[in-house]
């Protein structure tokens, strides 16, 4: 069983997004202890022999027994040292992550990132401090972390390039490169999600024509995920002033890293590169001259990505269902966002604007059609979506 | 014996050119001339035995140690860093701020946004009610520089830290700052980072610390400034001590025993990490400065104990001998213990030497563990110890209230 004994319920919700429902769902596996007396009154479960101890440094701080803080810790020390059990500390005041044994330090950001799959793991029967430290592959995470940080301590007083021309760098939430690069506009990116991407490619593409547009390789979740090929990939396929905008993705691994990864043909296409997390790199990039990439090769271009079909679907057939009501409505021009009951969010999934984009959808519909349709319009009712057929989930 | 005999022994007792054994000496001569003059009676041998007492005292205070500061107690130093640590205000400035802070801090601004300029002023009221709590000047100065970036008197310093860093809370481009930057913590977590789509402070130019860190952002600067007072096991005085002999160069010149067994990660100490450092680098260079075998590295063994009211940090040279006698020990303090002790220990912890003498016998010495100590009296904490040390152990501890 795992134990976590955090006082900060409000961090935990608000800022983790670990609610008492996510808690729910893995009730069998994991129980939050919120107060002294909470901890009083489980302490003979919690000491048990193979438990997972996930302790907030600070608990006992605000509580009664405050001065008995350092000998209490001292003693859960003692516990996981003397008996097979596991010990994880975490604190906002720790900025480093290390295992000794079976006792772990992490920073509280750390913690509740990588719970999740802790769990799963723990569901499985694999208890390793390791996945709650780094996360689903611990060697790679750990090595991807080492080589940004050492990356970063490497060009700590490296000046950024100066050049003439217009370039939009986006920086991850954290471990950035600091003045990457002289005169560039600078923006953070702080999550991962598809509408997220889309909502920031509308905010932040659409005001000029950029000469070059940099993103990182490793942000989001899990430095794993190499989110910079996703968000490429969505810059390609959304409608926007930069769509065939030169991108270059830096990141501290080189292809072979990525191989594997579901955008990786995204580095196959035209004016996307690789290049390396570093401030000479970007510089000598953005000077690099450009290759004429205009719409007409884009759908092209976007042909040779191949997109898996999103997991919240269940099959072909749904996703078909739904590529069908856009195309309908889109063929009897219709704004598929005035359409009551369908879900809008699923347009601005990476695999839908990829359909619309590779399809040539976004471009406008022939004036000899639209002519057409306005001449059928008076006589037909518009259509409405009534619904879907939803199969039983036994049957998926 | 005549009268002009004493006047002589008076002067030449007198005299401050006499070394303490010459003192000593003189002294058992004297008992001798009187026991063969059949003179000795009671009242004498008292009156000689406190004669003796007082030269000794003498000694002690006029020749050696005039300049030695006045005995700090370092367990002020532990409470100051304690309270520090859990002040309901103070510890927004050395941890990150997550949501939970955010609310505590919007409280006690009386607030409903994050307002930076408030908070500070509640930072530096809160850091001025615990800066009348007694401390070593020393690290009183690092904790202003970090929080005002002045000194004392209120002028401004160039830097706090041995890192002498530039950046504190009170910094005029963090004020500036937070006025682009409404409702965000310059400190804050990541979580509620994300949570408010807003970076916290970045520093306009990032630093490499002397321990190697880089530090990049006001965050990164909080934890690194909670790193200097607090150790434990992901700041384990281990890791501290290993890192500061590889950019010391000291690996190559001395063989570092460090033992998981005997020097554990988990050990919680409050204490002036930088201060703690130099400490550790005056023993190290007597280490250094021993005549020995140039192609045989010395061997120092490095072991760290806790006791219910105290840490033992042990810096033991293997096989070396103590170059001064017992006697010499306890009456007359080297100039590097007595700088060691002006510069670094005083306030810090308590200081003691265990180690085999010449005369075969091996003691723990209380160098510097109790008031008055080299100025008023010997040390008396001298203790016989049961078996050979095998080398000269340096023994700083640090006094922790007792839970």
């Amino acid at each position: 069983m795992i134990y976590l004994i955090d006082d900060k319920k409000i961090r935990q919700e608000k800022d983790y997004k670990w609610t008492d429902d996510r808690f729910e769902s893995f009730k069998s596996l994991i129980k939050p202890i919120y107060t002294l007396d909470d901890l009083q009154e489980n302490t003979t479960d919690i000491f048990q022999t193979g438990n997972v101890i996930l302790y907030h440094e600070s608990f006992l701080d605000s509580t009664d027994i405050a001065n008995e803080a350092s000998d209490r810790r001292r003693r859960l020390d003692n516990f996981a040292k003397n008996t097979n059990s596991y010990l994880v500390l975490f604190s906002g005041s720790k900025n480093t992550r290390n295992l000794d044994g079976n006792i772990a330090n992490l920073p509280v950001s750390v913690l509740y990132s990588n719970l999740e799959t802790f769990i799963q793991k723990a569901k499985e029967g694999d208890i390793n401090l390791k996945f709650l430290l780094f996360g689903e592959n611990p060697l790679v995470i750990k090595e991807l972390n080492d080589k940004i940080d050492a990356a970063l301590l490497n060009m700590i007083n490296e000046k950024a390039c100066k050049v003439g021309n217009a370039n939009f760098f986006i920086e991850p939430a954290e471990k950035n490169i600091n003045d990457p690069l002289t005169g560039c506009v600078l923006q953070t990116i702080f999550s991962d999600t598809d509408n997220e991407f889309t909502t920031k490619i509308n905010e932040w593409l659409n005001e000029m024509i950029y000469d070059n547009i940099f993103i990182p390789l490793c942000f989001g979740n899990t430095l794993l995920d190499y989110n910079g090929l996703r968000l490429a990939c969505h810059i390609r396929c959304s409608p926007s002033k930069n769509q065939t905008t030169r991108i270059f993705i830096y990141g501290v691994v080189g292809a072979d890293y990525l191989i594997h990864n579901e955008y990786f043909n995204i580095l196959k296409t035209k004016n996307t590169s690789l290049i390396s997390f570093s401030k000479k790199a970007i510089g000598e990039s953005a000077l690099i001259p450009k290759e004429h990439f205009s719409k007409e090769e884009l759908p092209g271009e976007l042909a040779k990505l191949k997109l898996d079909v999103p997991q919240n679907y269940y099959d072909n057939h749904a996703i078909a269902n739904e590529w069908g009501i856009y195309q309908m409505a889109r063929n009897a021009n219709i704004n598929i966002k005035n359409l009551d009951g369908f879900d809008i969010e699923k347009i601005n999934s990476l695999y839908f604007k990829w359909l619309i984009a590779k399809n040539k959808l976004n471009e406008p519909i022939p004036e000899e059609q639209q002519k057409q349709q306005r001449e059928y319009l008076v006589k037909i009712e518009g259509p409405k979506f009534i619904g879907k057929i939803e199969l039983p989930k036994t049957k998926r | 014996m005549p009268k002009d005999k004493y006047d002589f022994i008076q002067e030449l007792l007198e005299n401050k050119k006499l070394s303490p054994s010459q003192r000593e000496r003189v002294l058992l001569l004297v008992k001798e001339e009187i026991r063969k003059e059949g003179l000795i009676s009671k009242s004498l041998a008292d009156r000689l035995a406190i004669i003796e007492e007082l030269v000794n005292v003498k000694d002690i205070s006029e020749e050696n140690n005039q300049d030695l500061p006045k005995y700090f107690d370092s367990l002020h130093l532990y409470k100051y860093l304690v309270d520090y640590n859990q002040n309901p205000i103070l510890k927004s400035t050395c941890h990150e701020i997550d949501s939970n802070e955010l609310e505590n801090i919007l409280e006690y601004c009386e607030t409903t946004e994050y307002d930076f300029e408030k908070h500070l002023g509640k930072i530096l009221d809160a850091f001025r009610e615990h800066d009348k709590k007694p401390a070593p000047p020393k690290v009183k100065a690092l904790i202003r520089g970090y929080l005002t970036g002045k000194n004392f008197r209120g002028n401004p310093i160039k830097g706090w830290s041995t890192d002498k860093i530039s950046h504190n809370w009170s910094s005029p481009e963090l004020l500036q700052w937070s006025l682009n930057n409404q409702g965000v913590p310059p400190n804050i977590d990541k979580g509620l980072m994300i949570n408010l789509r807003k970076k916290g402070y970045q520093l306009r130019k990032p630093f490499i610390t002397e321990n190697g860190s880089g530090i990049y952002s006001f965050s990164n600067l909080v934890l690194y400034f909670k790193c200097l007072f607090h150790i434990r096991s992901d700041n384990s005085l281990k890791n501290i001590i290993r890192n500061f002999n590889r950019a010391s160069g000291w690996e190559a010149q001395i063989d570092f025993e460090i033992s998981d067994s005997t020097f554990p990660n988990n050990i919680e100490i409050f204490t002036d990490v930088d201060k703690f450092l130099q400490a550790y680098k005056v023993i190290i260079e007597l280490v250094l400065e021993k005549p020995n075998d140039k192609r045989v590295k010395p061997v120092v063994r490095l072991s760290l104990k806790e006791n219910e009211d105290s840490v033992e940090f042990s810096i033991f040279h293997v096989g070396s001998v103590y170059g001064k006698t017992i006697d010499n020990t306890t009456v007359r303090l080297g100039n590097k213990y007595r700088g060691l002790i002006k510069n670094q220990i005083n306030g810090l912890c308590k200081f003691y030497v265990q180690a085999d003498f010449e005369s075969g016998e091996s003691y723990r010495v209380g160098i510097w563990d109790q008031p008055d100590l080299w100025i008023k009296i010997k040390p008396i904490t001298a203790i016989t110890l049961d078996k050979q040390v095998g080398g000269v152990e340096h023994i700083f501890v640090i006094v922790k209230p007792n839970m």
